[in-house]
């Protein structure tokens, strides 16, 4: 492999990396405030995504609007979620929780399929455009907007998280629920605010990915199992490990399937079994505790 | 004898005759029995899940792996092998608990979040893994894979197809009860009910979770190699995710922790699109949905649950 | 000033408490005694909203906190400094405090901060230190300070003598006969019954979730049985 081939492949990698970043990024800020572990945070994604279709070519709303129309809808999706699903069922065991969140895909996957049928679409970049020349990388100009996007969105997840009094409360409730409640924390409200981000996380990073794939009801699946690798990597404790451990997912992903191309499909398991095996607690956890 | 007890004969035994003559009724419409055989094969896999979420407290997000091992295991052996189709059938079951292991070793030691993770990382990437292999058709599938046969009788029309299913899911019933009335079930539903307490009794949790992993992952395993024999083709992609989590719906659906939930759930996942029909197919995604959260939030037995409501009602 | 009134309240199927009526009036220290699992953890998780009053009513001022959600009573001016301290591990002291005065405006905060690193010196030199790293005695002084950041009118204060050293457990008693200068009411629940009595006005002796006993911390001191069961008389 060349160095430029490397680097080609590493910036590359580090776009899709980013992607599985904001996707995980939702699920751990959501599974360490409310210790729900949320499978729908893909199909959350796609079923806004397909929103956002309709929005552009039916509706025809431009697309810079569209992007904040989408965000605002995820948000409202997770409240709605936190509101009349998870709210009631808070005490149950972990078990029911996925399970709800595994009938809540289900649902979404549906849906999309029921109103928008099956047939895979193909959904314009937000940016169109000649590649960008930078030394030997070539990178395409959409990918320059998810690399962007997500720092963005990172700055303003750790804003919210360690300026302001709700992160400090969501942070609060991650390591004691019941402390938070004591001191007065209207934690209901928490949850839903929490819920809201999350979801909305999950939106833009479907739209952000989706003109890599084509719009169909199951285009966020495999995105969601490397998001969850990259969790299990990053150590499931932290927002800041499941970043990395998206960008680092995305990169040897990307190496992986050029060198290797054999194992690229069974590599996510070969990372989780590793990692479980020699590095239980991933690269930034630390130990089992719910931790922000 | 109570005058209960006398009635819940009385239904049980209608409920057999009833499975023992429907064939017969709808003898003229094999494709009716199929769909039948096809919801008691998923039945016979939801019953280990059953056991692994209802019992023991743990979810497997990628269930269809252990059926596509199981399956491919028994036909490659037997196709390419030439072994013995019991022992294929046994190796296959082998095959799918080995697998069971590898994945739950690891991730057991940890939280149940972590069993979920690495059984949808295996679930999401089999289908990819066995089309990389030759040996397994790769993408062609493998097709004409022989019937079964006990002793001198093939296994090819559907009718004797269903009293073979019916003969097996009976036998896993009583493994599966045998198992949860053992030391090992007892103790794995202490696990499942405060680990606290279980270990506090000298119980080696993640021993006892392994073991019930590992009986799920065997009991997919079988459901798998019987479907090879049956089915008679087994292609990659029906074993990917998406059918992993039709597997666990069922099972959900059904009523975890109940013995006739599985069959209760597979019955309902086939049926329903065939009822609602091929316009509306996706319409039963969105009811699969809502069943789900519905019975988590309202049903915690599902489906079962609603029958034992409706037995009570109708003082059966 | 806080009246709980036949109140029953428990956890699932189980009555905890057992028509449990409790006053307390402006400016004064009640002590509630009692053995494990006699209900005192409960009692206050039931006046703060936690667990819901399932009869009876408990009223503040002229206020009737049935229904209310822990939020909201502390907002009418009841702080709760829980048992076992739970401070927040992973947050600095300063983060900690800010918490406990969540529903307060930023200057009001700022505020209130500087009182409580006035007041108790060590956390002023910890402000930026996480929470876990403080010592026994110190995450006691923090979790006082918490209950004291909103500025409440009754502090219910859940055994904060728990686990200390004696000497520590002095400089916690004399920080609350300090806070009664200040005007603010406390609820004590206490194991250590001596200095409660010693500190208290008034003092109830709860029993399986029922009042035993109550009267004036000078009474009860006197009382046989106090002596023998809490006192460490011998028998
Ligand atoms: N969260 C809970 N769920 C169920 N039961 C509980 C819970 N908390 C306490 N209990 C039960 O309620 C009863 C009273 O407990 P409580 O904590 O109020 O006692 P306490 O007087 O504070 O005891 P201690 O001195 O040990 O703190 C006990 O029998 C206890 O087992
Ligand atoms: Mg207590």
């Amino acid at each position: 492999m060349s160095i430029d081939i490397f680097l080609n492949l590493t910036v590359r990698g580090l776009t899709t990396g980013a992607i599985y970043a904001l996707v995980g990024m939702g699920i751990v800020l959501i599974l360490q405030t409310t210790n729900v572990m949320n499978f729908a945070q893909g199909d959350t994604g796609m079923f806004i995504t397909y929103l956002a279709f309709f929005m552009i070519t039916t509706a025809k709303v431009p697309y810079s609007l569209v992007l904040i129309l989408a965000i605002a809808a995820g948000a409202v999706v997770g409240l709605l979620v936190e509101r009349f699903m998870m709210r009631s069922v808070r005490s149950r065991s972990h078990l029911s929780l996925i399970m709800l969140t595994l009938g809540l895909s289900l649902l979404f996957q549906g849906l999309a399929a029921f109103l928008f049928n099956t047939e895979p679409r193909l959904f314009p970049p937000l940016v169109s455009g000649d590649p960008i020349k930078i030394g030997p990388v070539i990178l395409g100009r959409q990918d320059i907007v998810v690399l962007l996007a997500a720092i963005v969105t990172f700055g303003i997840l750790y804003l919210f998280l360690y300026r302001t009094k709700q992160g400090a409360a969501a942070r609060s409730i991650s390591q004691d629920e019941y402390a938070a409640r004591v001191l007065g924390i209207p934690t209901p409200s928490i949850y839903m605010l929490i819920w809201a981000i999350g979801s909305a996380m999950a939106g833009l990073a479907a739209l952000l990915i989706v003109p890599r794939f084509s719009l169909e009801p199951s285009f966020m699946g495999l995105v969601q199992v490397k998001a969850f690798t990259a969790i299990v990597l990053g150590g499931m404790g932290s927002v800041f490990g499941a970043a990395v451990g998206g960008l680092i997912i995305g990169v040897v992903e990307n190496l992986v399937a050029y060198q290797f191309p054999a194992i690229k499909d069974s590599f996510m398991l070969i990372v989780i079994v590793i990692v479980l095996l020699v590095l239980p607690q991933g690269l930034f956890g630390k130990g089992q505790q719910r931790r922000l | 004898m109570t005058s209960s007890g006398t009635r819940r004969l009385a239904v049980n035994g209608a409920i057999a005759a009833l499975v023992l003559v429907l064939p017969l009724v709808f003898r003229t419409k094999s494709s009716i029995i199929g769909y039948l055989n096809i919801a008691m094969l998923y039945a016979i896999a939801t019953q280990g899940l059953n056991l692994l979420m209802g019992f023991g407290g743990l979810v497997s997000l990628g269930h269809a792996a252990f059926m596509a091992i199981g399956g491919y295991t028994a036909a490659v052996l037997v196709m390419t092998y030439h072994v013995n189709m019991f022992l294929a059938v046994v190796a296959g079951v082998a095959g799918a608990g080995l697998f069971g292991l590898v994945i739950g070793f690891p991730s057991l030691r940890l939280s149940g979040f972590y069993l979920a993770v690495a059984t949808m990382a295996l679930g999401s990437s089999i289908a990819d893994i066995i089309k990389r292999l030759a040996i397994t058709g790769g993408d062609y599938g493998l097709i004409n894979i022989p019937v079964l046969r006990l002793g001198g009788w093939e296994l090819t029309s559907e009718i004797s197809k269903y009293y073979f299913f019916v003969a097996i899911l009976v036998v896993v019933f009583l493994v599966v009860r045998n198992f949860l009335n053992s030391r090992s079930g007892r103790a794995v539903r202490a696990v499942r009910d405060s680990e606290m307490t279980a270990s506090a009794m000298g119980v080696n949790v993640a021993a006892y979770k392994l073991i019930t992993f590992i009986f799920a992952a065997c009991i997919a395993g079988l459901s798998g190699a019987l479907y090879a024999f049956t089915i008679s083709y087994l292609h990659p992609m029906n074993f990917g995710l998406s059918f992993s989590i039709s597997l666990l719906s069922m099972s959900i659906i059904g009523g975890l922790g109940t013995i006739i939930g599985p069959i209760l759930g597979a019955l309902f996942w086939v049926m329903l699109p065939v009822v609602i029909g091929g316009k509306m197919e996706f319409l039963s995604t969105v009811i699969f949905g809502l069943s789900i959260i519905g019975s988590v939030m309202f049903l915690p037995k599902g489906l079962s649950e609603l029958v034992t409501r409706i037995q009570t009602r109708l003082r059966l | 000033m806080l009246r709980v009134d036949q109140v029953v309240s428990g956890y699932g199927a189980i009555d905890v408490l057992n028509h449990v009526t409790i006053s307390l009036d402006k400016g004064e220290i009640i002590a509630v005694l009692g053995a494990n699992g006699a209900g005192k953890t409960t009692l206050l998780r039931t006046i703060t909203g936690l667990i819901r009053v399932r009869k009876g009513a408990v009223t503040f001022g002229d206020k009737v906190l049935n229904g209310l959600s822990p939020a909201e009573v502390v907002k009418c001016g009841i702080s709760h400094v829980p048992e076992g301290r739970h401070i927040f591990p992973d947050l600095t002291v300063e983060e900690n405090l800010l918490l406990a005065a969540y529903i307060m405006p930023r200057s009001q905060q700022k505020s209130r901060l500087d009182a409580m690193y006035a007041m108790f010196s060590i956390l002023a030199d910890r402000r930026k230190q996480a929470g876990g790293t403080l010592s026994g005695g110190e995450q006691q002084m923090l979790a006082l300070a918490r209950g004291l950041m909103p500025n409440p009118r009754l502090m219910l204060l859940d055994e904060p003598s728990l686990g200390l050293a004696p000497k520590i457990i002095g400089t916690v008693f004399d920080t609350l006969a300090h806070l009664r200068e200040s005007g603010v009411s406390i609820l004590l629940v206490e194991q250590n019954a001596k200095r409660s009595l010693e500190l208290a006005d008034r003092a109830y002796i709860l029993v399986t979730g029922q009042v035993a006993l109550e009267g004036t911390a000078h009474e009860l001191s006197g009382n046989e049985m106090v002596k023998q069961l809490y006192l460490g008389g011998t028998r």
